[in-house]
């Protein structure tokens, strides 16, 4: 990814379905951090993996009776925030099952040149 | 002016593409808020996270954040300049913005770099008034419901 002389921020989205009342924090804050030119890249990985399934992200909400995670994502990529997924050895991802907004999956090795050059990583 | 339903003060000049009203204060700074249009866009503003005072500008950049109902979005400076002042006022009230965007909802205040060279781009009160209407032609805005949605920020 070009950089462009902005604050580059990783957010590494660990939490997952087993603690939905932190999933949709990760996708607000970049989207904040997006409004104020961040460059920023959320990371989905671990148990965070599970939020790029359409059903996990279409029916999961951080709180009772309010927007789906779907909702978080969306505005996160809307602000200009970029979403790439970690590919897990031995787990198959089918393309078909994940969202949309998914910009690439990606290796650890990218994680791992990402965190060294970011001005920022947060793990949520 | 009265677009759509919606007020405009003739005092003041507009960045239409910016939902943003200016004002030339007369030590040359501007003063920027958001217009009754970009209340009603927003709804209920929940927050306005301006950046620090004397952070530098870039046009159409963000001078701070605007976290409503649903979403949050940049507000996106129409010039380039230093940030001189934010109102402080909106970090415990933003529904100042709402309440009053021409007045005590005022966002900021800014030192413009090139306004003499930029300035006829903004145009003053009724001047706007086509191009404020344009700005809502292409955002789709519904002026059968503007009455509604200004409902929210007065």
């Amino acid at each position: 990814m070009e950089h462009n002389g902005s604050q580059r921020v990783l957010v590494l989205v660990a939490s997952g379905p087993s603690t939905p009342a932190r999933c949709a924090a990760p996708f607000h804050i970049a989207t904040l951090l997006a409004c104020m030119d961040a460059e920023v890249t959320l990371y989905l990985t671990g148990e965070g993996t599970q939020l790029a399934r359409r059903e996990v992200a279409e029916s999961l909400r951080a709180v009772e009776g309010g927007e789906p995670l779907l909702h978080f994502i969306r505005n996160a990529k809307q602000a200009g925030a970029r979403l790439l997924i970690c590919r897990q050895p031995g787990v198959q991802l089918d393309p078909a099952t994940l969202i949309a907004e998914l910009d690439e999956i990606s290796s650890g090795g990218e994680l791992a040149q990402m965190i060294l050059e970011y001005e920022r990583v947060l793990t949520l | 002016m009265n677009v759509h339903g919606l007020e405009f003060p003739e005092s003041l000049r507009y960045a239409p593409e910016h939902s943003l009203w200016l004002r030339e204060e007369a030590d040359g700074s501007l003063t920027i808020g958001l217009t009754a249009y970009g209340c009603a866009l927003y709804g209920q503003i929940f927050a306005f996270t301006p950046k620090r005072v004397g952070a530098r500008i870039e046009r159409d950049r963000s001078f701070g954040v605007v976290e409503f109902a649903k979403a949050a979005s940049s507000a996106r400076s129409p010039v380039s300049g230093e940030l001189l002042e934010v109102n402080e006022a909106l970090l415990q009230r933003p529904a100042l913005i709402n309440q009053d965007c021409y007045g005590e909802g005022w966002m900021v205040r800014l030192q413009p770099t090139d306004w003499v060279t930029v300035r006829d781009q903004f145009p003053l009160g009724e001047a706007a008034e086509a191009a404020i209407a344009e700005r809502m032609r292409l955002d789709n805005f519904d002026p059968a419901n503007a009455h509604v949605q200004a409902l929210q920020w007065k």
